[in-house]
């Protein structure tokens, strides 16, 4: 237990760093797009303009702009959105977020099955016609990009077949396609990486051991093999978890879901500048709190993987 | 006289030589040269497609017939037109092109950069290793499409834009494989004995250390391109990537998508084209990365495939 808080506490101090390096780096590149936030208002004169900037503190030094916004990272309150001030930053995140997250979540509960049913039967049916038929579908799988992939579910399924409602976000039923369309990536790759880590783990000793012992394959297969295997899955859904529960910017877009992926882009070309610092700083404290856990796990999962070897 | 020492052995010795392969191995190998011979194919395909079309075709992919506006497919236009009388067959070509050429010039921007820093950083190692790779670790910790989206933004937009952006984050990866297989290297005996001769550090970078590490640099160079192929036509897709008049798979297939429900033709040819570019590049990379890579060649057989 010591063990564990001392790797929360040097976890945190580590992240605060990287969530510095992160709102910097973002903080330099955001400001360095040319233009300003107000500059496509129409039938705005000059002064309202430049009496705008004053109000929001665009004019003043870079540095007091830099202070005010580490400081609103520190409050966790990123103030009104420059190009819809009625609606507070933190709104746009407290109101988009469940909605992305759910459907991620689905997405998920579609992906792990199935990519973890591909890969061992891939790897169990090695060199036949099933582990081939199922590579292939896998580079298949990677090379679609979400945007065909969402586009042609949404001919074929929505408009060709009439099964299912074609966008929105109402019931269970809208949510299959982008669904489908987020787990379809994610299902590729764990079935890869599965396949070959489980062809590895099959070669090892201890599968010998357990085979000669006499173990039943459906007890070897889920404990033996499947524990050891998933440790390069684990590794890779760190990434993928904070991303599909951010929100996918293409489906949201195609699917008209009122999540929070469909704010990125706009905020960038509107040079929404609180809006960017918000979505940056959340998006990475997911990520954050998704690759801790999946650390956590892996200890669990491996016992040589000790978390205070750190030290 | 030079002889070749496998030749002259006689088969029974040479068969202790090579590994049996069973038939299961040997046809999980040959399922592999498929998918690089597929991809191969697939892409000999499109190129002449993005070759012969422009060369044929009686319409240029930006001439506008207002009098033949959405056209469905038929002998004429092949592929029908879009929304402003523009031959669809002639764009897709155009947009293939468009679509190859970024990503090869991608790949090759990568290699420059990540090749040279992953090198450098590799081989003088300490504090200017430590330097260059926390500065490749800063630029990457922002969300991908966010740091490629602010770029665009920075740049402006156009073709040279969009390679700027991508390349910001896109010669990371490739930067840190070269360190890993630098460090790999450069402690071995070649290295030293190259040292010990007086050999210039550029040198053994160059003539010993690079032409060792060229199998996994190629694969992964190969694998960027499809990244780079999918990234053009997702920033597009945006709005944000190449502008109008140029064609861009990407934003044809955006265009598509807003009239899916009138001219679903218009759809399916940049999709369809956009995904099997993407695919070729993923299959050869894939069959490269086995066939040059001896850390994933691996042939174990299965004890449960029987």
């Amino acid at each position: 237990m010591k063990y564990v808080l001392r790797f929360l506490v040097i976890r945190t101090g580590l992240c605060l760093i990287s969530l510095f390096v992160i709102a910097t780096v973002t903080f330099l590149l955001m400001k360095s797009i040319p233009g300003d936030p107000f500059q496509d208002e129409r039938g705005v004169s000059s002064e309202c303009i430049e009496q705008l900037k004053r109000f929001y503190g665009l004019n003043d030094s870079l540095f007091i702009q830099y202070g005010r916004y580490v400081k609103s990272i520190f409050c966790l309150d990123f103030g009104p959105s420059l190009k819809y001030p009625a609606i507070q930053v933190n709104d746009i995140i407290r109101e988009g977020f469940p909605i992305s997250a759910a459907l991620g979540l689905v997405a998920l509960a579609i992906a792990l099955p199935f990519g973890i049913l591909f890969g061992l039967l891939a790897a169990l049916y090695h060199g036949r016609g099933i582990d081939s038929l199922l590579r292939l579908l896998a580079v298949g799988g990677v090379s679609v990009p979400s945007f065909c992939m969402a586009s042609l579910l949404q001919f074929v399924f929505a408009y060709e077949l009439s099964l299912l409602p074609i966008a929105r976000f109402d019931s269970i039923a809208h949510m299959v396609l982008p669904a489908v369309t987020l787990a379809i990536g994610p299902i590729a790759i764990i079935s890869r990486l599965l396949r070959a880590s489980t062809l590895d783990v099959l070669g090892q000793p201890y599968i010998y051991t357990a085979r000669m012992k006499g173990l039943q394959r459906r007890h070897i297969i889920p404990y033996h093999v499947l524990k050891n295997a998933s440790l390069p899955v684990l590794s890779y859904l760190g990434p993928v978890i904070a991303n599909i529960l951010v929100g996918s910017f293409i489906v949201e877009r195609v699917f008209a879901i009122p999540g929070l992926g469909q704010w990125f882009v706009g905020a960038v070309l509107n040079r929404d500048y609180p809006l960017i610092g918000g979505l940056t700083i959340f998006y990475s404290i997911v990520l954050i709190i998704s690759h801790t856990i999946i650390d956590l796990l892996y200890t669990l999962l491996d016992p040589r993987v000790r978390i205070y070897a750190h030290e | 006289m030079h002889t070749n020492d496998f030749e002259s052995i006689s088969p029974e010795e040479k068969s202790l030589y090579i590994a049996p392969h069973s038939e299961k191995v040997r046809k999980n190998l040959f399922f592999r040269h498929v998918g690089c011979i597929l991809g191969l194919s697939i892409f000999a395909l499109l190129a002449l497609f993005a070759i012969v079309v422009p060369a044929l075709s009686p319409y240029r992919y930006d001439e506008v017939h207002l009098a033949l506006k959405n056209v469905s497919p038929s002998s004429g236009h092949l592929l029908g037109t879009d929304d402003l009388g523009r031959d669809q067959l002639s764009r897709v070509a155009e947009g293939l092109r468009l679509s190859l050429a970024i990503g090869l010039l991608a790949a090759f921007l990568d290699l420059c950069i990540g090749l040279s820093w992953g090198a450098i950083s590799g081989f003088c190692g300490g504090m200017v290793d430590s330097i260059m790779m926390r500065t490749a670790d800063f630029i990457y910790s922002v969300p991908y499409l966010l740091s490629v989206l602010l770029v665009a933004a920075i740049v402006g937009p156009g073709l040279a834009s969009i390679l700027i952006a991508m390349c910001f984050v896109g010669w990371i990866q490739m930067a840190r494989l070269v360190r890993t297989q630098v460090l790999a290297t450069r402690r071995l005996d070649f290295v030293l004995a190259a040292r010990a001769l007086g050999v210039s550090p550029m040198r053994i970078v160059i003539r010993h250390i690079l032409p060792n590490i060229a199998g996994p640099t190629l694969a992964m160079l190969l694998l960027t391109i499809p990244h780079a192929i999918f990234t053009e036509a997702f920033l597009s897709f945006l709005g944000i990537g190449i502008q109008p008049p140029a064609a861009s798979l990407g934003s044809m297939t955006a265009d598509a998508l807003s009239a899916m429900r009138y001219y679903p033709w218009r759809l399916l040819a940049p999709a369809v084209t956009i995904s099997a570019t993407i695919l070729a590049f993923n299959l050869i990379g894939d069959g490269l990365r086995d066939a040059l890579d001896p850390k994933q060649k691996k042939c174990i057989e299965s004890p449960y495939a029987n």
